[in-house]
């Protein structure tokens, strides 16, 4: 058996993740998700709630169709059954990270969201939140390149936990499209891996730099690549739920598993206690290094100054 | 099930006015939102593709797109109440794995309604979408291998997927000839010139039935000076960021003054088909 941790939970796997390093088994480990490969069934045990072209979920079960490359059984929590087509593990295990997980979380009563991290000190994060291709990864890389380095890549956890916001890492893999890492001083071609072989957007395992631990948030930033020019604005406490909202990863599984108010809860609880910020760069011009430069002088320097 | 009804153009040609119409007839109040036009979404768009696969359309390959969107549109279609207006720029063309198959899903279609527009005019609010020069559009328009979108062999995370238009000619007889569906042909001209009635045949063409005052009423709400207005106080989320404005001119017979002898001729040539059919021949 493998044991992997991701999102701050133990991971049992009837195999190895190939580019993520394992952990030995401990006795503290309790309740793990079972990992295995497996015959996944035809449907759902109890009455779906949503049923979709690939996939079908209620509030303890979500049976999800790649096709031909793999069915994905996750059920009460606790369990995620891969029946592999495809030869091409990492293949396989991209929607193992992309939504496998998520279900596992949610099932568990846990709220993943949408955005990538980055350290600002040896205690707080900040993170980048926004919907896929506004370019999460790539503001998280410049930053790392300005100093701050990398903390969750697309997903974190949230939590409220004596009255502070935390986040715990989802895996050590980072995303990039193959014309963002061109332009970073840190990602090279050699060092990723194709998602699927042919695509142009690749995997970075971070391993060495991975954190275990939860970090608290000094501050979520909302990513708009729909301005004319460059600028950040603080938000209301407002703003920030209906932003916090839109950027539920898997939102659209709120309903169907039954957590609405689960995440009514949890968002109205961080805008009592976090700030939130928009950084608005124009789309389709590359302007990440400066983008990346406004968010530390508007906002992390900022945020430095104040607590200090 | 078969209840989407597409507003087909090539670009630039008078959709998103016709979007803005059907969203002011909509609208409770003497005000409509050009950042919230409620429209059923954009074929070609990734997010109503991945809310409905609930798949990250990046891991995805070109065929598989193709493969998956008559899905994602037929599950669309089938769960939808009421009839669906999807805006596609696509030419009406055949899945790169099966040249019977088309890409836009029959079954799940209802009508579609086609607006053309003079392609010299085509050309210069072209130029200003995409930040080009008019030279540039003006070839544009004549190349075969014409998209917008991301290219379909270099995919790089846009928020579209490769839209085939080709030339304007051929951009306009594929939803001419092929289409099993009945589709309205309007003129953008017509729509500019004869407002009430156009508007009021494609209305009874999609089977939505309006007063003739509201028909008047949500026409005034999108007058072009309105729309630009909007545009200028608040921003449209739709423009392209190479852009001044989206609503650029919205004026009619102009472009052929903004071109050489030399581009007109060559746009004449490629084009002449579909110029002659629908009266841009003189």
């Amino acid at each position: 058996m493998y044991y992997y941790y991701f999102f701050g939970l133990c991971f049992k796997s009837s195999f190895e993740f190939p580019g993520i390093a394992s952990h030995n088994f401990n006795e503290s480990i309790q309740n793990p998700v079972n990992v295995f490969i497996g015959t996944t069934p035809d449907k759902l045990v109890n009455p779906p709630k949503v049923e979709k072209p690939f996939s079908s979920y209620n509030e303890s079960e979500l049976l999800y169709t790649f096709p031909d490359i793999a069915n994905y059984y996750i059920s009460n929590g606790n369990e995620i059954c891969i029946e592999p087509f495809s030869e091409n593990l990492n293949e396989v295990l991209q929607l193992f990270y992309s939504s496998a997980l998520a279900a596992i979380l949610i099932q568990r009563n846990l709220i993943p969201i949408h955005a990538s991290g980055v350290k600002i000190n040896k205690d707080k994060i900040i993170l980048l939140s926004a919907p896929s291709r506004v370019g999460k990864s790539t503001t998280a890389i410049f930053l790392e390149e300005l100093g701050y380095p990398i903390f969750s890549d697309d997903t974190v956890l949230l939590e409220i936990i004596d009255g502070k916001c935390f986040a715990t890492s989802s895996y050590p893999i980072l995303r990039l499209w193959e014309n963002s890492f061109e332009k970073s001083e840190n990602y090279e071609l050699n060092d990723g891996f194709p998602l699927r072989p042919g695509l142009s957007k690749f995997g970075f395992y971070f391993n060495e730099k991975f954190t275990f631990e939860k970090m608290e948030v000094a501050a979520f930033v909302f990513l708009n690549n729909r301005s004319d020019s460059l600028n950040t604005q603080p938000l209301s406490a407002f703003d920030l739920i209906s932003n916090l909202v839109n950027n539920i990863y898997t939102q659209q599984w709120m309903e169907g598993m039954n957590k609405l108010s689960l995440q009514f809860l949890l968002v109205t609880s961080i805008s009592q206690k976090v700030p939130g910020y928009t950084a608005n760069r124009p789309k389709d011009q590359s302007t990440f290094k400066e983008f990346s430069a406004l968010i530390e002088k508007e906002i992390i320097v900022k945020y430095k100054t104040n607590c200090e | 099930m078969n209840n989407i009804i597409w507003l087909a153009s090539y670009p630039k040609s008078g959709n998103t006015w016709f979007r803005s119409f059907l969203a002011a007839l909509k609208a409770s109040d003497s005000f409509l939102d050009i950042n919230n036009l409620n429209s059923d979404g954009l074929f070609s768009g990734k997010d109503k593709f991945e809310s409905v696969l609930e798949i990250d359309s990046d891991l995805l390959y070109f065929d598989e797109i193709q493969k998956y969107q008559s899905l994602v549109w037929n599950h669309i279609s089938s769960k939808a109440e009421q009839k669906q207006f999807v805006k596609i720029h696509d030419s009406f063309n055949f899945v790169s794995f099966d040249i019977k198959k088309s890409l836009i899903p029959e079954e799940a279609t209802y009508k579609a309604v086609y607006i053309v527009r003079n392609p010299f005019d085509v050309v210069s609010s072209l130029a200003n979408h995409l930040g080009s020069t008019v030279e540039f559009s003006a070839t544009f328009l004549n190349r075969s291998d014409a998209y917008f979108g991301e290219p379909f062999n270099k995919r790089k995370g846009g928020n579209q997927f490769y839209q085939h238009l080709g030339t304007w000619n051929e951009h306009v007889k594929s939803w001419l000839i092929h289409p099993s569906f009945p589709v309205l042909f309007i003129r953008y001209e017509d729509m500019k010139m004869n407002s009430f009635i156009t508007f009021k045949n494609a209305l009874e063409f999609i089977e939505l039935s309006y007063s003739d005052d509201q028909i008047k009423q949500a026409l005034e709400m999108t007058s072009f000076e309105k729309l630009r207005k909007q545009e200028e106080d608040n921003g449209f989320k739709e423009k392209s960021s190479k852009a001044k404005y989206f609503f650029n001119k919205g004026e009619i017979n102009y472009g052929e003054s903004l071109l050489s002898e030399e581009q007109i001729e060559s746009i004449k040539s490629v084009n002449e088909e579909m110029m002659r059919h629908f009266g841009y021949w003189q």
